[in-house]
């Protein structure tokens, strides 16, 4: 176990000081001079045309400066793959699709006006038939809600290894159900917003919490027709993403318009209700299930159907359909595996990448496999150490398995729980259960996968680091910082960071397909080895030794074996400059072997390749009591072990780990989106109706990092994000299981849910008993 | 939903009222275009929702000495009606004596939210599942309602007219909530079902006040009061007939419980169906019950 | 019709004209500028703008400016002030208790009025005193340790 300086501590992140006094700037608390308010105009109808927009009056309203639009769009399709282009800013296609689409804007002096001006646009719509319920939209006859897509069917996925047919038949035990799990919402504490500010020069400069800013800025460019290099990104405090933000949306889209039309910057900001029923939610999905085992635990094959509902429009649709599979094949080995995934287009709003993807199906199948422990009479934690995948696998996709460690999480998490003295001896109500989650370090996404990162000095040996890398919250700037400190022998505040902005940073992925750690921060470790080898050439003549005998630390490059001889770094600073090309440390990473054939066409059945760049692992604990009478579940205690590969900051880790555990057990427990059947209104569009869970609401929960040093990622790391939680949703289910004896088949697991299976004695379905 | 991109207030002028007097003169003159603020955490949200887009707010914080906690031996309780949530949780003279009342107060919103507002409001709101209206009306509380021909006092059972609506005429305001001294061997609670998390409004409330008799075995008088499962907090009155001038039993709690749900008129919202509710106002009343006789 | 106003601030008194539908919430944001107070549901539930009155944690959207005046108000950039930070935000930033940073200042107060009021806390009651402050990111695990953490610190 290699022992570093900053690796592997407990680290202040250095964003934390900024934050605590309130001096931290997000979107909307930036003015700027002249600044007007900007406002959209929202559909009232879930599916229209639109006929006439007459903004005459909002326009004559004094105060009003600007108000734009589809006319005002160039009328470019947006899509998050090329592959798919469905979505028209303001509607320029002449139709919305939800309530909420974004129909018009204006910019104003201030917001009072801006709301005012909303009131006098008149538009003159024709309302279509609308469907809301995915199963209802792929039937014959149903509205169709994109030309392209018959039966509104968006997209597909579909893969199938062995022989699923022949695997039941050799299946001792083969049980099918169908699970049901909510719509939800990221619920990012920041309300969406963007502030544009285009100046007649032809630059556009933006501030927007967006996970991806090399991303949107290409994306910008392309809708706004502006050059690349005139649309300025700039950095920004944000405030959450999960998933949410990286999909181009209409504030910043209407904020760039309103802004060029009014020659004035335009800062528009959502309200919460806006940001929950018209930004991003998370797709539900309708799971048919079915899996097969041998009487000693095996699994022998499994066919699973999702029914996706992605609301208007296809966002993320690729990692949507695929990833659930790709996390599934990479948990348990079985050998006869079949998948398919439809994703539906319904008139609700539209679903994007999730924090964790295919949490939905990891959970119906988890809470089967403890039925079928139950039924074999297997302990639920020697059922998953039998099928548990391994390091070295290579999976159906054809995918290698690199570092893994899901038996030894198995084995940390049921012995950090009391696993063995608790289960089956708990009081009456009370029980525990455990799941096991997948989650991996990034999607192939060509060119975009390459993180760089260049690191300059000051004559005073501090440095500057540049990397394209995004902080929405989780602590990926701190990350960087500590890495270059550790591989420079300086403090991690002698380090001023230049992050995300493109026109000042290279490139990088950003805050999402968590890849900053695999790849933003092995670039900057790069840049940091390069740098200092740089210093050390200098060095080594000023101190006429090799430069391999020298070594950087406290702000120091001194001889290994004599530490009494050394150099302030600043000296050898300065003198770089005056003997050569001063020191610029430079490195660029792109994940190795990653193919790109699963992405090559998206329509293609069974792509295969090496489509993540490396897989993590764990296993959730919960331990939980069930009122009988009430349904209300309580989760006490949760314990939850992850492979991360290597924990660069155990604290920022762990605090990753613990957020996105509540996050899940509030989508398991308490979160629920519902539309009104007649209007197509999102309902649960407040705090009020949409419940997260509060500090009176959360479990004690032990998180315990697993570290399998990864052979390619910076200090082995591989991501610590929210997959971890994709354990949660099957661990509270077979907790509940555990405490009163029935399975749960809908999330959210409402009191009602709950005293609707005790009532019907629910249990997942047995189809074929062996002998 | 129309209009989610609005963040902020509609329009409306603001008023202050020094003294009671002023505060019902001012009603009086912009009748049906005013409303009273106090602490703001129902009305606030209400206008921002375009629910109530009054033209006037009178504030009547501005009046002093309206928030006073005052107990008798002789009198018992009297509250302002612009003692906060808060006041009323921390109260120690109501911890002691009327402790359902402090819990019930206790169980509202969240701490910003207690720290705003005022048991006047929680009641004038008169929001169905208004947790301070049970406990109060089950301690047979009174409402002292000042208007520009004077003072009048009513019943607080009698408060509630409707969801949202309350017995006072366009000129009047609320000013005092008086709280008898119960009967020795009385004992109250309030359980309270948030729909999920336990900052919410109630699924179902139940208030249950028994009077015992000096040994303790037989429940002399009772009232069962309900929230949340009817258009106003409602008295589950079969039940309490069921187990006054009873001795106490299990069966006779089931049976009261059973009663109780069948009293309760609840609609299906969000935060439950009425099948739930109905079922919930059965497990509430019972455990209620069993807490106050101390059975088991 | 604007009507001329005087808050007091972090101890310092600040004279601006308002509209009587202004929150307290968009006085100390846009017409002071200290934007450490942040905007979120605008209807009391997330506890994002939450500011000290007379030392008690109050939602500032559901505040009325006209009605705030006479007080003495609170906000983030109050605290920490000539280089000194505050217990509660040194033990946030030591126990790894900020993530994104949006519902930190809201916390931070929410937590700086219960150590005024109860010293050594319970963790049931710091939890209840949090309840009104919503976080997505951290879960709350960090947060209630750095609190408790801050009690055993503060000892004044």
């Amino acid at each position: 176990m290699q022992d570093y300086t900053l690796i592997g501590k407990r680290v202040p992140r250095t964003d934390s000081l900024a934050k605590a006094i309130g001096s931290a700037k997000y979107v909307g608390d930036i003015v700027l001079p002249r600044m007007l308010y900007g406002k959209i105009l929202r559909s009232p109808h879930p599916h229209a045309k639109i006929l006439n927009i007459d903004t005459s009056k909002a326009e004559a309203l004094p105060g009003v400066r600007a108000v734009v639009t589809g006319k005002d769009s160039s009328g470019l399709p947006y899509g998050v793959s090329s592959t798919k282009l469905d979505q028209y800013f303001l509607c320029s296609d002449g139709v919305t699709r939800f309530v909420g689409d974004e129909v018009a804007a204006v910019a104003a002096e201030d917001e009072d006006i801006a709301d005012e001006a909303l009131n006098l646009i008149d538009v003159e719509y024709e309302v279509l038939p609308a469907v809301f319920d995915p199963l209802k939209a792929m039937e014959e006859g149903a509205p169709q809600i994109h030309d392209s897509a018959q039966r509104n069917i968006g997209a597909r996925a579909f893969t199938h290894s062995g022989n699923v047919d022949e695997g039941f038949k050799h299946s001792d035990y083969v049980y099918e159900d169908r699970f049901t799990c909510d719509r939800i919402s990221h619920v990012q504490m920041e309300p969406y917003g963007a502030l544009a500010s285009y100046d007649s020069t032809g630059k556009l400069d933006m501030w927007i919490p967006s996970s991806c800013f090399f991303i949107k800025r290409t994306a910008l460019s392309y809708l706004l027709k502006i050059p690349l290099k005139n649309v300025r990104l700039n950095e920004c405090y944000i405030g959450g993403h999960f998933g949410g933000r990286t999909d181009t949306q209409a504030a910043e889209f209407c904020a760039a318009l309103l802004s060029i039309k009014a020659g004035r910057p335009v800062r528009i900001t959502y309200s919460r209700e806006e940001t929950m029923a018209a930004a991003k939610q998370k797709i539900s999905s309708v799971i048919d299930l079915k899996m097969g085992a041998k009487k000693d635990g095996t699994l022998v094959a499994e066919n699973a159907r999702l029914i996706m509902d992605g609301g208007a429009f296809g966002s993320s649709w690729i990692f949507q359909i695929w990833v659930p599979y790709w996390y599934s094949e990479a948990r348990y080995y079985i050998p006869n595996h079949k998948y398919e995934a439809l994703r539906i287009y319904t008139n609700k709003t539209s679903c994007s990448m999730q924090r964790y993807h295919g949490d939905q199906l990891l959970y119906a199948e988890e809470h089967m496999l403890d039925k079928i422990a139950k039924d074999l009479g297997i302990n639920p934690v020697e059922i998953r150490l039998k099928n548990a995948r391994k390091a070295g696998d290579v999976l159906h996709s054809k995918s290698k398995i690199t570092s893994f460690a899901l038996s030894e999480t198995i084995e940390k998490a049921a012995a950090a729980s009391g696993w063995k003295e608790k289960r089956g001896k708990l009081p009456k109500g009370h029980g525990i259960g455990l799941a096991c989650g997948v989650g991996a370090a990034g999607f192939y996404m060509g060119f975009r996968m390459n993180a760089t990162a260049i690191i300059k000095f000051n004559e005073d040996g501090s440095a500057t680091l540049f990397t394209g890398v995004v902080d929405v919250g989780a602590g990926n700037h701190s990350m960087m910082a500590q890495v270059a400190a550790e591989e420079l022998g300086i403090l991690m505040s002698d380090i001023a960071l230049v992050c995300s902005n493109p026109e000042l940073c290279p490139p990088a992925p950003g805050a999402y397909s968590m890849f900053a750690a695999f790849t933003s921060a092995e670039a900057v470790r790069r840049a940091a080895v390069d740098a200092r080898q740089q210093i050390t050439r200098i060095a080594a003549a000023m101190l006429d030794v090799e430069p391999s005998s020298l070594e950087l630390k406290d702000r120091r490059v001194y001889v290994r074996a004599n530490p009494e001889r050394w150099i302030p770094l600043a000296t050898v600073i300065r003198r770089a400059y005056r003997v050569g090309n001063g020191i610029v440390g430079r490195g660029s990473c792109t994940p190795a072997a990653m193919s790109e054939a699963g992405w090559a066409d998206p329509l293609r059945e069974k792509p295969e390749g090496q489509l993540m760049a490396t897989y993590t692992d764990g296993t959730t604990v919960a331990e939980v009591e069930v009122d009988e009478e009430t349904g209300k579940v309580k989760v006490n205690n949760m314990w939850l072990a992850w492979d991360c590969g290597k924990a660069i900051n155990p604290m920022a880790v762990e605090g990753q780990w613990e957020g996105a555990t509540v996050t899940a057990l509030g989508e398991t427990l308490l979160e629920k989106h519902e539309w009104d059947e007649k209007t197509g209104e999102l309902v649960t569009a407040s705090f009020l109706d949409y419940k997260i869970p509060t500090a009176l609401d959360t479990p004690n929960i032990t998180p315990i990092i697993v570290e399998t040093i990864d052979p390619e990622g910076p200090y082995g790391a591989k991501e610590a994000g929210l997959n971890a939680s994709t354990g949660v949703r099957g661990a509270i289910a077979n907790a509940i299981y555990d405490a009163i004896g029935v399975q749960i088949k809908e999330n959210p697991i409402t009191p009602e849910v709950i005293l609707k299976a005790l009532a019907e004695k629910s249990e997942i379905k047995r189809v074929k008993t062996g002998q | 939903m129309d209009k989610i991109s609005y963040r902020h207030l509609p329009r409306f002028d603001h008023l202050e009222s020094k003294t009671i007097e002023e505060a019902c003169s001012l009603l009086s003159e912009y009748k049906g275009r005013a409303k009273v603020i106090a602490g703001g955490t129902d009305l606030l949200p209400a206008m921002r929702n375009q629910e109530v887009t009054p033209a006037y707010i009178i504030n009547v914080r501005s009046i002093p000495n309206l928030d006073y906690i005052h107990y008798t031996d002789a009198e018992g309780l009297k509250i302002g009606a612009l003692a906060t949530l808060y006041d009323i949780e921390s109260s120690p003279i109501i911890r002691e004596k009327f402790a359902m009342v402090a819990d019930a107060a206790s169980k509202i919103g969240t701490p910003q939210v207690r720290n705003m507002g005022t048991i006047g409001g929680n009641l004038c709101n008169a929001a169905p599942s208004a947790d301070t209206a049970p406990p109060l009306i089950g301690l047979e509380a009174k409402a002292k309602i000042n208007g520009p021909n004077g003072e009048r006092v009513i019943a607080l059972e009698e408060f509630f007219i409707g969801p949202g609506e309350n017995a006072l005429q366009a000129d009047e305001i609320l000013t005092e909530i008086q709280i008898p001294n119960p009967p020795p061997h009385t004992r109250g609670v309030y359980l309270k079902l948030p729909a999920r998390t336990m900052v919410d409004l109630a699924v179902v409330g139940v208030a249950v006040v028994v009077t015992l008799d000096d040994k303790e075995r037989s429940i002399v008088d009772a009232k069962i009061v309900l929230g949340a499962v009817a258009p106003t907090p409602v008295r589950a009155r079969q039940a309490e007939d069921i187990i006054k001038s009873k001795a106490i039993s299990r069966e006779l709690i089931e049976k009261a419980a059973e009663a109780a749900a069948g009293e309760a008129k609840p609609i299906s919202d969000l935060r439950g169906s009425a099948s739930y509710r109905k079922k919930m106002v059965n497990t509430l009343t019972k455990r209620a019950i069993r807490q106050v006789t101390a059975l088991a | 019709m604007k009507q001329q106003i005087q808050l007091r601030v972090n101890g310092e008194v600040y004279e601006t004209a308002v509209e009587p539908w202004k929150t307290l919430l968009q006085v100390i944001r846009e017409d002071i500028g200290l934007t450490g107070t942040k905007e979120n549901c605008n209807m009391g539930e997330c506890g994002a703008c939450t500011v000290l009155i007379d030392g008690k944690p109050i939602n500032s959207c559901l505040t009325l400016a006209v009605e705030a005046q006479g007080k003495d108000i609170l906000t983030i950039e109050g605290l920490g002030r000539d280089g000194e930070l505050h217990p509660v935000q040194q033990a946030f930033i030591e126990h790894g208790a900020i993530q994104c940073g949006f519902c930190t200042p809201g916390l931070i107060l929410s937590a700086k009025a219960l150590l005024d009021k109860n010293p050594q806390p319970s963790e049931a009651e710091v939890r209840r005193a949090i309840s009104g402050n919503l976080c997505r990111c951290t879960g709350y695990t960090k947060i209630i340790e750095a609190i408790l953490a801050a009690s055993k610190k503060e000892g004044k």
